[in-house]
């Protein structure tokens, strides 16, 4: 029996670790051709030692930081700006759904679900966004637009009916107003769920370029992951043309290992900020809440 | 508890502050009834404002009203210009082209028909006819294509002292490629072709002795249709044909894997394609597949470090889409389409104005040496953008920079002018009955891509499959189709 475990566990353990090298290494490939020279990356291709260690890739961006800066400066802001509303305002949706008293609860779902199924396509938000909202060129934009998702709702929604209706009764019978035991009980109860959305929140956000490639002209208002995507996309560009017209000047494009460095630049604080919430993913519901 | 909420309440805060100055930045841009708005592609140089003051100081007398340049980044240029026309924004010019692809946008319906405005205005007499001719759409103008080299032929280089070294005549590959009449005379021309590279091969193994970038034994001869379809540049032949089943295409395949297997070309061009990021990457290619214009060679010193030998694989050619590439069109909602084209002739008739948009004023942002010839001033706020002044009308206009030769515009006015000009010009095939025949022959062409323009495996091995695929996603239906509309255009 005792033997069998252990084989077991072997596999396990053997598998998992070819799996975490699996997702590690093109990681790993890209933080060693960012920290090579561009010149022995063109001789001898990537490595997974760099060889020389060559430090200029981020001296480079070092150099002429403003933009990175700038860039990293809107996309903190509206992913926790994001992230603090989001979470807030979909837990004060998703409670009173949670709770069986609530008249029109049905309604109100469906009226949720119902966006899950059909969006407006693109050209319509277009213009609800640019033309009428007026939200295009402004860091709303990056916040306001799926704001509240009704899939995270009903993922709280579900998470809080989890919560036992004794604990909101007693608080109930000691006077408790609804908003008291929203944020006195059910939310420092739903610290999981909560922390669970806030991390996916603002990780999507984080990693959002598509916003800007439609609704942001103003080279300040760029996002991190925008500010990459234009980058590679603007050599793209000029590579694929550079036969139509006088586009053939590629000195002045930032080198493969510049690239590289670029995109570590911006993977790192969604890598830091993952641990963090990781210890609220392990703990289960209800930590000893109704011992007795 | 109270730990929390302290945490809490502090990034609340926080969150609102940066909520509320988010608020404070974003500001609409209206500039009034009076201002054309024109979106070109690019990134916005920091004097753009000042520029224009000035360039309004010419406009305004002219036309009565006052340009507004927006620059959007080329790398959402195409989708932020699909949404605007979608949404119907209001936009007086824009640049339409290789971003923002022209006939995509006459189908959106995002651009105004500008034919008999281009007449009223006389701006059809400002460039030769075939520019017009290639933007007709169905007879209709949509956009006016800024004048600029449209002729340049394929090309290969290498360094002058290379070639020296192994003793190889560029000129005798040019005349051969030049003056193929027939499959005999292109398999003459590949014999060359091979002992080039194998001397380059041999002289230096450090090297990659060519890039495929475009099909050596093709191109010179066929113009692309639509997708995989080609018909013949010099005129002899109006049948549209399909890449693989031209003698050409198959020898062109075979000869590829030949270099392929040789080492001529690098073996890991699966992954890295063909694209060419850096000068330094292109210094390790010896025979270097571009193309030719006036005033390549000294640029090209620069480029590659040293002076280089040509060989010309065809004669300057314009295709049907050559002019297509740089255009600008007016917009479908415009409320001021007359003025719009009256910039555009201003722009391709008053050098002036020309000059303040491309290189922005004298002394601030370029300094003018004896010859006439202009430096721009570093860092000033408006650098880069008279390297690209075909984006805003006739580069003809533009002033040459110091590297420049004196009659650099006119030799490529020449070579435009005396090119053959494809028997397609003017011709749009309309493919909305083929739409899904085309996505899938894309979807399949790019699956070989790899095999039948890199070379890397025998074609013995998957020549038959393709051509298979390739019928089966309706590369037949396409050509018929071509064929049938090519026929009427050719009967008008």
């Amino acid at each position: 029996m005792k033997k069998q475990k252990l084989i077991n566990q072997i596999i396990l353990c053997t598998f998992f670790s070819i799996f975490c090298g699996l997702i590690i290494f093109p990681f790993w490939l890209l933080v060693s051709a960012s920290l090579s020279d561009s010149a022995s990356l063109l001789e001898t291709g990537y490595r997974i030692i760099p060889k020389p260690l060559d430090l200029s890739a981020y001296g480079y961006i070092m150099r002429n930081p403003q933009q990175i800066l700038n860039a990293y400066g809107i996309t903190f802001t509206f992913s926790v700006t994001s992230m603090v509303f989001g979470v807030l305002l979909m837990a004060m949706i998703a409670y009173p759904l949670s709770r069986s008293g609530l008249k029109g609860r049905n309604a109100i779902n469906f009226y949720l679900y119902f966006t899950m199924l059909f969006s407006g396509g693109l050209v319509p938000t277009y213009i609800i966004i640019s033309s009428v909202l007026h939200l295009n060129n402004t860091l709303w934009v990056y916040i306001l637009p799926g704001l509240i998702s009704p899939w995270y709702v009903f993922m709280m929604r579900t998470f809080f009916a989890g919560i036992p209706d004794a604990i909101m009764e007693s608080a109930r019978i000691d006077g408790a107003s609804e908003y008291k035991i929203l944020f006195g009980i059910v939310i420092p109860l739903s610290k999981p769920v909560l922390a669970t959305v806030a991390l996916f929140v603002f990780l999507a956000k984080w990693n959002d370029w598509n916003t800007a490639l439609i609704y942001i002209t103003d080279s300040k208002l760029y996002s991190l992951q925008y500010l990459l995507q234009k980058m590679v996309e603007d050599i793209n560009i000029l590579k694929e043309n550079a036969t139509v017209s006088a586009i053939n000047d590629l000195s002045k494009l930032p080198t493969e290992t510049v690239r590289m460095a670029m995109a570590v630049v911006a993977a790192g604080p969604a890598l830091i900020v993952f641990p963090f919430f990781q210890k609220y993913f392990v703990k289960g519901l209800t930590v000893g809440s109704v011992k007795g | 508890m109270s730990k929390i909420k302290k945490v809490v309440s502090l990034v609340t805060s926080l969150a609102m502050a940066g909520a509320v100055t988010a608020g404070l930045t974003g500001c609409g841009d209206s500039k009034g009834e009076d201002t054309l708005l024109w979106y070109v592609f690019g990134d916005k140089p920091a004097d753009l404002d000042t520029v224009l003051a000035k360039a309004n100081e010419i406009i305004e007398p002219e036309i009565g009203m006052k340009l507004d340049m927006q620059y959007i980044d080329s790398a959402s240029y195409t989708s932020k210009m699909k949404n605007i026309m979608a949404a119907h924004e209001k936009y007086d010019l824009a640049f339409t082209g290789f971003v923002n692809p022209y006939q995509e946008a006459v189908a959106l319906g995002g651009l105004y028909d500008i034919t008999d405005l281009v007449k009223e205005t006389g701006l059809d007499k400002e460039m030769p006819d075939f520019y017009l001719d290639s933007a007709s759409v169905d007879g209709r103008i949509y956009g006016i294509p800024n004048v600029q080299v449209v002729s340049n032929p394929v090309s290969i280089c290498m360094d002058k002292s290379l070639a020296e070294e192994i003793g190889v005549d560029m000129k005798a590959i040019e005349d051969a490629a030049q003056n193929a009449k027939n499959f005999e005379d292109v398999k003459a021309y590949s014999v060359l072709l091979d002992d080039l590279f194998a001397k380059v091969h041999a002289a230096r193994p450090d090297l990659y002795v060519m890039n495929p970038t475009y099909d050596l034994l093709i191109d010179p001869f066929y113009e692309q249709v639509v997708s995989e379809t080609y018909i013949r540049k010099d005129g002899s032949s109006d049948e549209i044909v399909i890449d693989m089943e031209t003698e050409e295409g198959k020898f062109s395949a075979e000869k590829l894997n030949e270099w392929f297997n040789k080492g001529y070309i690098r073996n890991d061009i699966s992954s890295t394609g063909t694209a060419v990021a850096s000068n330094e990457e292109w210094r390790k290619i010896a025979v270097r597949s571009t193309t030719w214009k006036p005033g390549q060679d000294a640029y090209d010193v620069e480029r590659y470090g040293e002076e280089q030998v040509y060989a010309k694989l065809c004669k300057p050619y314009v295709g049907r889409t050559s002019a297509l590439a740089t255009m600008t069109s007016v917009g479908a909602d415009s409320k001021h389409p007359k003025e719009a084209v009256e910039l555009l002739k201003l722009m391709n008739t008053n050098k002036e104005l020309f000059n303040i948009i491309c290189w922005g004023i004298e002394g601030t942002h370029y300094t003018v040496a004896d010859n006439g010839h202009i430096a721009e001033v570093e860092n000033s706020g408006y650098n880069g953008i008279g390297q690209n002044a075909w984006r805003f009308g006739n580069q003809f206009n533009a002033l040459l920079l110091e590297n420049q030769e004196d009659d650099t515009w006119e030799k490529t006015e020449q070579m435009n002018n005396d090119a053959i000009k494809s028997k397609m010009l003017g011709f749009v095939p309309n493919t909305d009955v083929i739409t899904n025949e085309l996505a899938n022959i894309t979807n399949v062409a790019d699956e070989y891509k790899a095999k039948r323009e890199f070379g890397t495996i025998e074609v013995s091995k998957w020549d038959k499959e393709y051509a298979d695929k390739l019928d089966k996603a309706g590369i037949h239906k396409v050509r018929d189709e071509l064929q049938k509309q090519y026929d009427e255009f050719l009967n008008k």
